[in-house]
C-alpha cells in the first residue's frame, strides 16, 4: 500500500530518544497509544556518552524494576554487555546489584531496532522549536522548520540538552553534548512557561587509545565468570566478556592538578550549574580530600570493534593541554593518545517540585518531563522515569488514573516520590540507603512485585505474569512447608550438619531454624529434606532469602502498614494552605508550591513537624465536613 | 489513628483521684489485660459492659509467679462511638499518687498502647466527628500549645542540656551509620565495613550512657514522687506515733494493741522543699495471724524500697545484729540509710545506761532519742533526715532528667542497639545492621524532635572521596 497521507495527530509525542525518551515512547506504544519520537539525530538513539555501562548499586535496581514493567533497558543491555559484575556478593541479596559494561553501539542500535519495529509508534528526526500551547494545555509541538503535529500528551526528555553548554578549560561551546546541537529555542520556549528552572553541571572523563596504553602497569578488576541476564527474560548471553584494568594516580597527578587549578573549567569560574558530589571531577577530589594520594583510575572498553577506553575517575574540565598531562602522570598511561577530551557540561533542569507524582508539569497539564531535565543523573535513573512518564501520558489519554508506586513499591517510586516532594539540590541519582523498605525491594523480586502492575497497565503479556505467579504460588507453599518440617536428630542428619560446619541438633527442629543458620543454605538442605515436588531455581531462591530475612522483613512490613496509614489520607486538589490557622509561613509557602496528594506525602517534606501533621490533618478533616454541609 | 494511645488524664500532682484514659481499638483487651475484679487474676475474663463503672483492681502481671495489686480502682468503659474521642475508651480512675499513676501508665504500655502525642485525644475527637467543625480552630490550638507547653515543659528539665547530650550520643551511631551505607552503595570505592575495638568501646559507652539516662528517670521519679522513708521496728514501738508526729496530723490508728497497723499507709510530706513519703510499716514479729503475716511481708517490701529507714526501739530492749541483719541486712545495703529512733525517752531512767547501744559494724548508725508522746526530739530527727538525703540531691538535680517519653525512647534504641551489638558479633550481614542501627537512631530522634530522616548521604560524600 502507498502511504498517500503523512500523520500529523498522535496521541503522544515525546521529544528526545535518549534513555527516558525510548523508555516513554515505547511503553506508550504497548499501553496503544498511538505515538511519535522525536530525535535531534537519528545515529544517537539511546547514546551512552558517559560511562559506557547500565546498572550498578539502586540502578541495577531501577532497570530490573524497568524489565519488570515491560521495559527495553535490561535486555538491550543484554544484548550489547561485553562485561557482567554483582556487586556486593559479600553482602545480602538485598543489597546485590547488577552491571554491565556495554558495546555503546550495539547498544544504541538494539534500542533503535526495537523501536523501529514497535507497531503504534513513530521515530523520526526532528529538533523541536516550541509546544503549542492552548489554555495552558499542551496540544502538539513546532520544529525548527515550522512543520506542527497534534498530541494529547507531550513528554519532554531532553537530557543535557536544553540550552547544554560543554566547558573544556577556558572554551565553551553551546552543545547538547560534545558535537551535537543544543537545543535553545525548546528551552526558551519553556522558560515561557514560567516555570521554576535551574542549571546543572556534569562531566565525563576522557577516552584513550587502547594501542597507546600499557596494560601491564594496571590490575585486572573483577568481573563475574558466570554472566547473570539482567532481563528476567533474557535466556542466552552471546557476545565475548572483556577485562577492566585499574590503575591509580599519584602525588605527580595530583600537584599538576594544583598549578592548574585556575585552568579548571570548574574552578576558574566559568561553571554556575550545581555538580554531584558522588560523582566529583578530578579537581574536586584534588582540593576535597587534599590528604588522598591516590586515586582509582578504571579503564574500561567501550565496545568490542573500538579502540576507545574509557578512564574512569580522570574526568575533569581542564584545557587539553594539561588533561595530557594529567593522563600521562599515571603509571601506564605515559605514553596515552587521548581520543576524545574529557569535558563538562551544564544545562537547564525545572525544579522537580513543578510537577505532579505522575510526573506532569502541575501548572501545564499534558506536558509530563523525565530523566535530565528533572535533575536527575544517570541512565537508569532517566530510563525509569521515562516509562513513568509515558505510561501517565498514555492514562491521561485513556483517561486513567495517574500510574503511581509507592515508596514500599519499587525504587522508582523512591526517586519519584523524593523528586516531587523534597525536590533535589543536585544531580539525583538513585542509592539503595534512599530506600527505606530495602529489603523487601530486590533485584530478585522485582518482577514478582511489579508484573501484577505491569499486566494490569498493558505494559506485559500474560504469560510473564503467569510465570511470576507461579513463582510467587511455589514460594508461598514451599515456605510453609519449610516452617512446619521437623528434622530429627538421626545420624545421617548430624553428619551432614558436620560437614557444613554447623552444630548438631539433639532434639527434632524446624527445618526453618536450620535455614536460618548462616552456615546452611536451601540448596544444601535439599539433601536432607527435598520438597516434594521440584520447584523453580527462582522459588527456590525466594524461599531462601525470605526465611534468612524474615524478621527483619516482618519489621519493614509493619512499618509499611504505618506507613500506607497516612498514604491513604489524602489532600483535596489545590487545597488552600494559605488560610490554614497553625501553620507557619514557611510549612504554608512550602505545601503550597508542592502540593502533596497525600498527608504522607506532605510528612515527607523538609522541615515538616509531628505538630504541623497533626495541624493539616484537622485542617484537610474540617475542609472536606465544611464541602459536606 | 488505628493504634490505641495512653495516658494520665488528670493534671500533675493535684487531687485525690487520678485518670488514665486509653482510647482507640484496643482499649478493652488492653483493660481486661489488667483489670480483675478480685485481687486475684479472674479464670474468665472480665466482660467490660459499656458505661458502667465497675469495682477491681490493677494487676501487675509481668511475673507471673508473683502477680502485684497495683492499685484499687473504678473503671469506666466507653464503647464507640459514645465517648470522648469517638473510640473504644477506658477510664481507670486510680489513687492520684504519681507513683500508682506511673506505673498504671507504664502497664497500658507494655500492654501495647502507645504514649499519645500533645493534643491527640482531643485530635481524635475532631476527627471522629465528635467535636463540631466551628472547633476545628480550638483543636489546633489545643494541639500547638500542647507541643509547645511540653516543649517548655522540657526545657524545664534542661532541654537544651538533654538535647546535647542526645546528640552525643547519635553522633557516633550516625557516623556508623554512614560507612554501613556508604559499604553498601559504594563497595568498589569504601573500604569494607569493619568494626575496630574502638569502634566497639564507643557502641558500649553509648549503650552505656542510655543505660544511665533510663537510670536517671528512675532516680528522678523518686525526686518527683519523694524520698521514701520506712519506719519500722517491733509491734507497738510507737511507729504510727512518730508518724503522726512527723505529719503534725492524727492519720495512723493508735491502739494499745499491737499489730494495728496492717496496710502500710503512705503520706507524703515537704521537709524544706524536699518531697518525702513516709511509709508506716507493719511491726515486724513472729505472728500466726494470717491478715498479719501478709502486712508484715508488705512491710519487708516497703524497708527494701525505702531510700531511708527509721528503725525504731525503746530503752532497755537489745540491739542484737541478728535482728539488725533480719532488715537490714549489711552486705547488700551498706548505702542504705538508717537513723536509729529510740522512742519512749519519757519512761526512761533519768540515767539511760540502760539504752544498749548497737555494736559492731551498725555501731556508726546516726542516734536520735525522742518521745513521740511528748513531741520531744521529732524536729532534731527531722533535721537528721534532711541531712542525710541533702547530698545525695546535690548529686541529682544537676544532672539531666528524662521523662518518660524518653525513658521510652532510650528504652527503644538500647533494644537497637543490642541487636547491633549481637549482630556484629555474629557476623550479621550490612544491611540489617544497618536497620537496627539506623532505628536507633531514630528513636534517639523523637527525644529531641529531630523529625527530619537524617542525611546520611551527606555524611558520606563528606567523610569518603567517591566518584569516577
Amino acid at each position: 500500500m502507498i502511504m498517500n497521507f503523512y500523520k500529523k495527530n498522535y496521541d503522544i509525542i515525546v521529544i528526545g530518544a535518549g534513555h527516558a525518551g525510548c523508555e516513554a515512547a515505547l511503553a506508550a506504544a504497548r499501553m496503544g497509544c498511538t505515538t511519535l519520537l522525536l530525535t535531534i539525530d537519528m545515529d544517537k538513539i539511546a547514546a551512552m556518552p558517559c560511562s559506557p555501562s547500565i546498572g550498578g548499586m539502586a540502578k541495577g535496581q531501577l532497570v530490573k524494576e524497568i524489565d519488570a514493567l515491560g521495559g527495553q533497558m535490561a535486555k538491550a543491555s543484554d544484548a550489547s554487555a561485553i562485561q557482567y559484575r554483582t556487586l556486593n556478593t559479600r553482602k545480602g541479596p538485598a543489597v546485590h546489584s547488577t552491571r554491565t559494561q556495554n558495546d555503546k553501539v550495539i547498544y544504541s542500535k538494539q534500542m533503535k531496532s526495537v523501536l523501529e519495529k514497535t507497531p503504534g509508534l513513530d521515530l523520526k528526526q526532528a529538533m523541536v522549536e516550541s509546544l503549542i500551547l492552548e489554555d495552558n494545555q499542551v496540544k502538539g509541538i513546532i520544529d525548527q522548520t515550522g512543520f506542527e503535529y497534534e498530541a494529547v500528551s507531550v513528554v519532554i526528555t531532553t537530557g543535557t540538552f536544553l540550552q547544554g553548554m560543554v566547558h573544556i578549560g577556558a572554551s565553551r561551546i553551546e552543545a547538547g553534548r560534545t558535537g551535537e546541537f543544543a537545543s535553545i529555542g525548546l528551552a526558551r520556549n519553556l522558560a515561557e512557561l514560567d516555570l521554576n528552572m535551574g542549571r546543572m553541571k556534569t562531566g565525563t572523563p576522557p577516552r584513550l587509545h587502547a594501542d597507546s596504553i600499557d596494560f601491564s602497569q594496571f590490575d585486572i578488576h573483577g568481573a563475574d565468570t558466570i554472566p547473570k541476564p539482567f532481563s528476567f527474560s533474557t535466556r542466552k548471553i552471546s557476545n565475548p566478556m572483556l577485562p577492566s584494568f585499574m590503575g591509580n594516580t599519584n602525588p605527580g597527578t595530583h600537584e599538576i592538578i594544583r598549578q592548574n587549578l585556575k585552568h579548571s573549567a570548574l574552578y576558574g569560574g566559568h561553571i554556575k550549574g550545581k555538580s554531584a558530589r558522588y560523582c566529583p571531577s578530578f579537581e574536586d577530589k584534588i582540593v576535597k580530600f587534599p590528604d588522598r594520594e591516590s586515586h582509582h583510575v578504571i579503564l574500561e572498553y567501550e565496545g568490542l570493534d573500538s579502540k576507545e577506553i574509557y578512564a574512569s575517575g580522570l574526568g575533569n574540565s581542564m584545557p587539553l593541554e594539561i588533561q595530557y598531562q594529567i593522563v600521562r602522570s599515571v603509571r601506564g598511561l605515559e605514553q596515552a593518545q587521548i581520543m576524545r577530551p574529557a569535558y563538562a557540561i551544564e544545562y537547564d533542569y525545572v525544579n522537580p517540585l513543578e510537577l505532579t507524582p505522575g510526573l506532569e508539569v502541575k501548572r501545564t497539564p499534558g506536558l509530563f518531563l523525565a530523566g535530565q531535565i528533572n535533575g536527575t543523573s544517570g541512565y537508569e535513573e532517566a530510563g525509569a522515569q521515562g516509562l513513568w512518564a509515558g505510561v501517565n501520558a498514555a492514562c491521561r489519554v485513556q483517561k486513567r488514573e495517574p500510574f503511581v508506586l509507592d515508596r514500599s513499591q519499587a525504587y522508582m517510586g523512591v526517586m519519584v516520590d523524593d523528586l516531587v516532594t523534597r525536590g533535589t539540590q543536585e544531580p539525583y541519582r538513585m542509592f539503595t540507603s534512599r530506600a527505606e523498605y530495602r529489603l523487601l525491594l530486590r533485584e530478585d523480586n522485582a518482577d514478582l512485585r511489579l508484573s501484577q502492575i505491569g499486566y494490569d497497565y498493558g505494559l506485559i503479556d500474560k504469560e510473564q505474569l503467569d510465570l511470576c505467579k507461579e513463582i510467587l504460588f511455589q514460594t508461598k507453599k514451599e515456605i510453609t512447608r519449610v516452617k512446619t518440617t521437623v528434622i530429627k536428630p538421626d545420624k545421617a542428619v548430624n553428619t551432614f550438619l558436620a560437614d557444613h560446619k554447623t552444630n548438631p541438633i539433639t532434639t527434632g527442629i524446624k527445618l526453618e531454624q536450620l535455614l536460618k543458620r548462616a552456615q546452611l543454605t536451601y540448596e544444601a538442605l535439599k539433601q536432607i529434606s527435598p520438597p516434594q515436588n521440584p520447584i523453580k531455581k527462582r522459588a527456590q531462591n525466594q524461599v531462601e532469602i525470605e526465611i534468612k530475612y524474615e524478621g527483619y522483613i516482618q519489621r519493614q512490613l509493619n512499618e509499611i502498614k504505618k506507613f500506607k496509614d497516612l498514604e491513604k489520607i489524602r489532600i483535596p486538589m489545590n487545597f488552600d494552605y494559605t488560610h490554614i490557622h497553625g501553620l507557619s509561613n514557611e510549612l504554608r509557602e512550602k505545601l503550597g508550591l508542592i502540593q502533596p496528594k497525600s498527608l504522607g506525602q506532605a510528612s515527607r517534606t523538609d522541615g515538616i513537624t509531628p505538630a504541623a501533621i497533626s495541624v493539616l490533618m484537622v485542617a484537610i478533616s474540617a475542609y472536606q465536613k465544611n464541602k459536606e454541609s | 489513628m488505628n493504634d490505641t494511645i495512653t495516658a494520665i488524664a488528670t493534671p500533675y500532682g493535684s487531687g485525690g483521684i487520678g485518670v488514665i484514659r486509653i482510647s482507640g481499638p484496643r482499649s478493652f483487651e488492653i483493660a481486661s489485660m489488667l483489670f480483675s475484679k478480685t485481687r486475684e487474676p479472674e479464670e474468665t475474663d472480665t466482660t467490660l459492659v459499656s458505661h458502667r463503672v465497675t469495682h477491681g483492681f490493677i494487676l501487675d502481671k509481668s511475673d507471673p509467679d508473683n502477680i502485684e495489686v497495683v492499685d484499687e480502682v473504678l473503671l469506666v468503659p466507653m464503647q464507640a462511638p459514645r465517648s470522648y474521642t469517638a473510640e473504644d475508651v477506658i477510664e481507670i480512675q486510680a489513687h492520684s499518687g504519681t507513683i500508682v499513676l506511673r506505673t498504671i501508665l507504664e502497664l497500658t504500655i507494655s500492654c501495647g498502647a502507645r504514649l499519645s502525642e500533645p493534643g491527640e485525644f482531643t485530635k481524635r475527637a475532631f476527627l471522629n466527628q465528635r467535636i463540631d467543625l466551628t472547633q476545628a480552630e480550638a483543636v489546633i490550638d489545643i494541639i500547638n500549645a500542647r507541643s509547645v507547653s511540653s516543649l517548655k515543659f522540657a526545657s524545664s528539665q534542661n532541654l537544651g542540656e538533654l538535647k546535647f547530650k542526645i546528640e552525643q550520643l547519635r553522633t557516633p551511631l550516625i557516623d556508623f551509620l554512614s560507612r554501613l551505607e556508604a559499604s553498601i552503595d559504594f563497595p568498589d570505592e569504601v573500604e569494607a565495613f569493619e568494626i575496630s575495638p574502638s569502634d566497639s568501646d564507643q557502641l558500649d559507652q553509648v549503650i552505656e550512657k542510655c543505660r544511665e539516662y533510663i537510670q536517671q528517670h528512675d532516680d528522678a521519679c523518686f525526686l518527683k514522687e519523694g524520698i521514701k522513708v520506712a519506719i519500722t521496728g517491733e509491734p507497738n514501738v510507737g511507729k504510727s506515733s512518730l508518724m503522726n508526729r512527723i505529719l503534725e496530723r492524727d492519720k495512723s490508728i493508735i491502739t494499745p494493741i499491737p499489730g494495728t497497723t496492717r496496710d502500710p499507709i503512705e503520706e507524703g510530706l515537704n521537709i524544706d522543699g524536699i518531697p518525702f513519703v513516709f511509709i508506716d510499716t507493719a511491726g515486724i514479729h513472729e505472728t500466726d495471724d494470717l491478715v498479719e503475716i501478709i502486712g508484715i511481708e508488705k512491710a519487708k517490701d516497703h524497708i527494701a524500697d525505702a531510700d531511708l529507714i527509721l528503725f525504731m526501739k525503746e530503752p532497755g530492749s537489745v540491739f542484737s545484729d541478728k535482728e539488725f541483719q533480719k532488715i537490714i541486712p549489711l552486705e547488700n545495703d551498706l548505702e542504705k540509710k538508717v537513723i536509729l529512733v529510740i522512742n519512749k525517752m519519757d519512761l526512761a531512767q533519768e540515767n539511760s545506761d540502760n539504752l544498749c547501744l548497737p555494736t559492731s559494724d551498725y555501731a556508726r548508725l546516726p542516734v536520735i532519742k525522742i518521745s513521740a508522746l511528748l513531741n520531744q526530739g521529732v524536729k532534731e530527727l527531722k533535721e537528721k533526715i534532711v541531712d542525710l538525703c541533702i547530698l545525695d540531691l546535690s548529686m541529682t538535680t544537676s544532672v539531666v532528667i528524662p521523662n518518660l517519653r524518653h525513658k521510652k525512647a532510650l528504652e527503644l534504641t538500647l533494644s537497637f542497639l543490642e541487636s547491633v551489638k549481637a549482630g556484629l558479633a555474629q557476623g550479621q550481614e550490612e544491611e540489617t545492621l544497618a536497620i537496627d542501627m539506623k532505628n536507633s537512631i531514630d528513636s534517639l530522634g523523637t527525644i529531641t524532635g529531630e523529625t527530619a530522616s537524617i542525611d546520611i548521604l551527606d555524611n558520606i560524600f563528606n567523610s569518603f572521596c567517591i566518584g569516577k
